[in-house]
């Protein structure tokens, strides 16, 4: 029929014309459809029925060029192994990660949180002590007689172990080994160091080569630290009781401490990059400081073979101390309610807690020193380093590690340390070692027990 | 409707086409114009309702800013008026006195509380240097020194500078363009300065301050003085410098416009503006309106209204059309039937529209009217014909009653009284039958006791010799024919057949054959050729004086009942001649109108 016809004309005319109008706005409607629909879930929610198993896991970690690192090597080397598992490893501050986790346990809400996270061990005490059930037993992963001692102890809690070890903080003296020439030392004089030798080295340098012996940081009191452990001890007893007033090992190293600033073999840098920049500088002879600290002292290529690596000094005037001790340290934990449990520890156990081949790759590749017994026999731990004169460093950092003191760190390293710095300015300034103790003593315990 | 009707309505000249042409661009016009003025609205108010919040994410901005400038105004005034920053910058270091002021000069940094996103820098003339956030410069103290803008801020003890610079120059901001504020420290009241104060944000943290502000069209970004972007949610046009964008603002200042329609590389753009004279800064907006509409959902929906409503408008509008037209369509169509088909009997009037209905009533009575004046027509014409009938029974007639006279007048001659009273009775008869009736048809009965006399006066006349047998079948007793229609042939037989002897036979048979009356007049008399037989029925009045009455019947009989009946003669010399006349079986009481 031609009316049908033209009526079907003007019809279709008019789709004609709706769909190009259409056409014409087809292409932002469908980006913003794209936009809404993005956001994946990372993560699934961790309630009271959390599953076993995943396949997907989440690791936090905060160094790019070490820890991070490491997780990405095990991350390729678990692939092998269990290929279904996807595992993302996010590089996040460590004082975020902190903050994410004391969130997350003060609420009991996991949403979001990982399944692996790296903690230090100063911090590991607290959490545990703070909120049991919160991280896995890894007990049937972390074989006791595999790893140091010294390193277990911080993870150990009613003879559960709740960690796999990471890195050793196995703590030395980086020298300057020209410098210390110029001094008129030869590295022999570096063997079994002492606190009072290093102190007499540093004013020969500071003499000879207008350089100072080590940069102190204001608000950083590990090398006191390092000190106490060297001695056995902290600034908590074996039973978590605040032990400053009546601490030997502390009293000596405040000593020592002073002594070397008022001897003038210091300079100050504030903060970790001016604390390494000095060194790259060149602004002074020694770092003395965990073994992890050998990568930012290779920053400064220019410096390659005028290093050497020395025992931690020894506290002489203290029992007990020895030419060994540990600075930081982590290790990594499973993150009990979130979903995936068993395959985060299957992950760790096949990885951090047992794979020889991983961690001595590790060796070579991020000069890791870790604390699995095992580890020692690599191919790479006995390979000396050029930048460090031809030093076999990893074997030397193995062979002290196994002579670090276990101490127990406690749940609040951090908060007594931050009235330790007063203390220390308090004693700079003149006041009385044994008076700014016993005042510092009443604090700590303070803060000890509100810590719990 | 049927498929005339429907092409009618299609037809180039047709009411339907015009009225729907007219509608139809009116109605398309219309969307259109709506369509248009629906659309500029739509996007003069999404372009204000874009401005309006462009100047809200300005106005957010700014305020950010502000408070920021606060900030660091409170850092860096703590830090002028720390003693220890000021011992730390003005003596040569020396431990354990350096590490107890680099101690104090933390805490006392911390009672304002910076941000940790951004470096607080610290350099003293003795090149004694402070980084916050755990980081160190990353140029060398000499170089900072000495760097343009520590001379520029060295000019100005007492201002806050900011400044964009390309390259951080802390650890944290290396290798991301920055922005410092920095200030010259001097002892209050001296004008001595003893070092600088730089805090420094990178690009990162200046994009902060638009978290979720920029989109792809307000182009928000931050401009210095010499018309370098130093910040914007879209990266690419950070650090970018548009001598373009650096005139327009200028010229806006200059006028002191915050808002104007302009064009900025060949696109037109709506420029917002917003000075931070302390920052040094322009906070700018270049408003793709353009693009904002393109992405606006807006139009099409618009668009989509405006057409399905003209497409139902039409669908609408067409189908009014249709059924106002339809009742003249329905006209024009009857009409050309009447003029294709003739005049019909009766035309409907067709329901419809009120100038439809009084058209077709004046149709219909004009159809009406004509077929009156028609009928009228024809009943003239039929008095006519019954006129010229009369006349030719009129014709008969007197023939038959000279004869008749002849006859009696032979009988009163031959002094037979009695007989000739008989014939004159008999004559009377027929006579009063003949002019008497006023009926024109009689029953056949009727026609054969006329007959019966008329024979009997053709006897007296002719004598007893000649026999007439007459034979009426029941069945065609009770039909109607014409009056005396037989008489002239059995005159005719009376007359001719026997012309030269005494004795013969007429028969007359009538009968109902078929739907047809049959009257035959059989005489076995002389007889005649065929040729003269059929002359008989076409030979003009005038020619043949004996065929005058066979050709009366015959045009009675054709112009009674039609050509299909008539007088058939067949004939052959010496054997006789048979009249056959065919007539319609008429009966009384049936159609008698004729």
């Amino acid at each position: 029929m031609k009316c049908n016809r033209v009526v079907a004309t003007v019809l279709s005319a008019v789709m004609l014309i709706s769909m190009a109008a259409c056409g014409g706005n087809g292409g932002t409607a469908s980006s913003a459809a794209n936009a809404s629909s993005g956001g994946e879930k990372t993560q699934a929610t961790a309630s009271s029925a959390a599953s076993d198993t995943a396949k997907k896991l989440t690791i936090w970690a905060w160094d790019d060029t070490f820890n991070v690192k490491a997780a990405n090597e095990a991350k390729a080397a678990y692939a092998k192994i269990n290929p279904d598992v996807t595992v993302s490893v996010v590089s996040m501050a460590q004082n975020d990660i902190v903050a994410k986790l004391n969130t997350a346990f003060e609420s009991g809400n996991m949403d979001g949180m990982p399944n692996i996270v790296l903690i230090e061990d100063y911090r590991i005490q607290n959490y545990l002590k703070s909120y049991p059930g919160v991280l896995s037993d890894l007990s049937d992963v972390t074989k006791a007689d595999k790893f140091m001692d010294y390193k277990l102890k911080t993870m150990t809690e009613d003879g559960k172990i709740y960690g796999v070890p990471f890195d050793s903080g196995v703590a030395c003296v980086f020298y300057r080994t020209d410098l210390l020439q110029k001094a008129g030392y030869k590295p022999a004089d570096m063997e079994n160091l002492t606190w009072d030798k290093f102190i007499e080295i540093g004013k020969a340098v500071k003499a000879k080569t207008g350089k100072a012996m080590l940069s102190v940081d204001p608000s950083d009191l590990g090398l006191i630290r390092m000190m106490m452990q060297s001695a056995g001890k902290w600034y908590v007893d074996a039973d978590g009781k605040a032990d400053i007033a009546g601490n030997p090992a502390l009293k000596e190293a405040l000593t020592i401490y002073k002594k070397m600033q008022t001897a003038g073999i210091t300079i100050t840098a504030s903060g970790w990059d001016a604390g390494v920049a000095a060194v790259n500088e060149g602004k002074v002879a020694t770092a003395v400081n965990g073994c992890w600290y050998a990568s930012s002292i290779k920053k400064a290529t220019d410096q390659s073979g005028k290093w050497a690596v020395a025992s931690f000094p020894k506290m002489s005037n203290v029992s007990g101390a020895v030419n060994a001790t540990n600075c930081g340290g982590a290790s990594w934990y499973v993150i009990d309610k979130v979903p995936g449990r068993d395959t985060a520890k299957d992950f760790l156990s096949k990885t951090f807690a047992s794979d020889t081949e991983l961690l001595d790759n590790l060796c070579k590749d991020i000069s890791l020193v870790s604390t699995y017994k095992d580890a020692s026999s690599g191919k790479n731990v006995s390979l000396p380093d050029a930048f460090f004169s031809n030093q076999a460093i990893y074997k030397d950092w193995i062979g002290w590690t196994k002579n670090i003191p276990a101490v127990n760190y406690g749940t609040s390293t951090y908060d007594i340390e931050n009235k330790m710095t007063e203390v220390v300015q308090s004693i700079l300034k003149g006041a009385s070692l044994d008076d700014t103790l016993k005042n510092a003593q009443t604090e700590v315990e303070g803060i000890v027990s509100a810590a719990g | 409707m049927n498929l005339r009707e429907k092409t009618s309505a299609m037809h180039p000249g047709s009411l339907f086409r015009k009225i729907t042409c007219v509608v139809v661009l009116g109605v398309l016009a219309i969307s259109a114009f709506t369509l248009v003025a629906a659309r500029n609205m739509t996007r003069q108010g999404y372009i204000e309702t874009m401005n309006y919040s462009n100047r809200q994410i300005m106005a957010m901005v700014q305020a950010k800013m502000e408070a920021m400038n606060d900030r660091i105004t409170d850092v860096e005034l703590t830090i002028n008026n720390s003693w220890a920053f000021s011992q730390y910058l003005k003596t040569e270091p020396e431990n354990p006195r350096t590490f107890t002021l680099v101690y104090d000069m933390i805490k006392q940094l911390d009672t304002v509380k910076p941000d940790t996103f951004y470096d607080v820098a610290v350099v003293g003339l003795n090149e004694q240097s402070y980084v916050s956030n755990q980081s160190s410069l990353s140029i060398s103290v000499k170089e900072l020194l000495g760097s343009r803008i520590t001379q520029e801020a060295r000019e100005h003890p007492n201002r806050i500078l900011y400044r964009y610079v390309p390259q951080g120059i802390t650890k944290n901001s290396k290798g991301s363009s920055a922005f410092i504020a920095l200030k010259a420290l001097a002892s209050p009241g001296s004008q001595a300065v003893y070092g600088f104060v730089y805090v420094v944000m990178t690009q990162r943290d200046l994009q902060a301050f638009f978290d979720n502000l920029g989109n792809s069209t307000n182009n928000l970004m931050l401009l210095d003085e010499s018309g370098t972007v130093v910040s914007s949610p879209n990266h690419s046009l950070v650090g970018q410098k548009d001598e373009e964008l650096k005139q327009i603002i200028r010229d806006m200042d200059s006028h002191k416009e915050n808002s104007r329609y302009t064009t900025l590389q060949n696109k037109p753009v709506l420029m917002l503006t917003r000075t931070m004279p302390r920052w040094n800064l322009h906070i700018v907006s270049a408003f793709d309106y353009i693009r904002a509409l393109n992405e606006m959902q807006g139009s099409a929906y618009i668009l989509l209204v405006c057409l399905a409503v003209t497409a139902l408008v039409l669908a609408a509008v067409f189908i009014f059309i249709s059924q106002i037209t339809r009742p003249i369509n329905k006209l024009v169509h009857t009409m050309d039937k009447v003029t294709e088909k003739g005049l019909p009997d009766h035309v409907e009037v067709i329901q419809g529209g009120y100038e439809v209905q009084q058209l077709s009533k004046a149709f219909h009575i004009m159809i009406e009217h004509l077929n009156r004046y028609m009928r009228q027509l024809i009943e003239l014409e039929r008095e006519k014909r019954r006129m010229e009938i009369h006349t030719l029974q009129m014709q008969i007639n007197p023939h038959f009653i000279y004869n008749t006279l002849t006859s009696i007048k032979w009988l009163i001659w031959q002094k037979d009284s009695e007989k000739a009273i008989r014939s004159i009775d008999t004559f009377s008869m027929l006579l009063h039958s003949t002019i008497g009736g006023s009926r024109s048809l009689i029953p056949a009965s009727e026609e054969v006791e006329n007959l019966k006399n008329y024979i009997f006066l053709q006897k007296i006349r002719f004598g007893q010799q000649i026999q007439a047998n007459i034979y009426l079948s029941p069945s065609a007793s009770g039909c109607q024919i014409p009056k005396l229609l037989l008489q002239p042939f059995l005159e005719n037989s009376f007359f001719h057949a026997f012309a030269d002897r005494k004795r013969g036979v007429i028969s007359v048979l009538i009968d109902c054959h078929n739907e047809s009356l049959c009257c035959e007049i059989i005489d076995d008399g002389v007889g005649m050729p065929q040729s003269k037989a059929d002359r008989l029925l076409t030979a003009r009045p005038d020619e043949d004086s004996y065929s005058i009455g066979i050709r009366n019947v015959n045009a009675r009989v054709h112009l009674l009942f039609g050509e299909r009946y008539g007088v058939k003669i067949f004939s052959e010399p010496g054997h006789g001649t048979s009249v056959k006349v065919t007539l319609p079986v008429i009966r009384k009481g049936s159609d008698t109108s004729e």
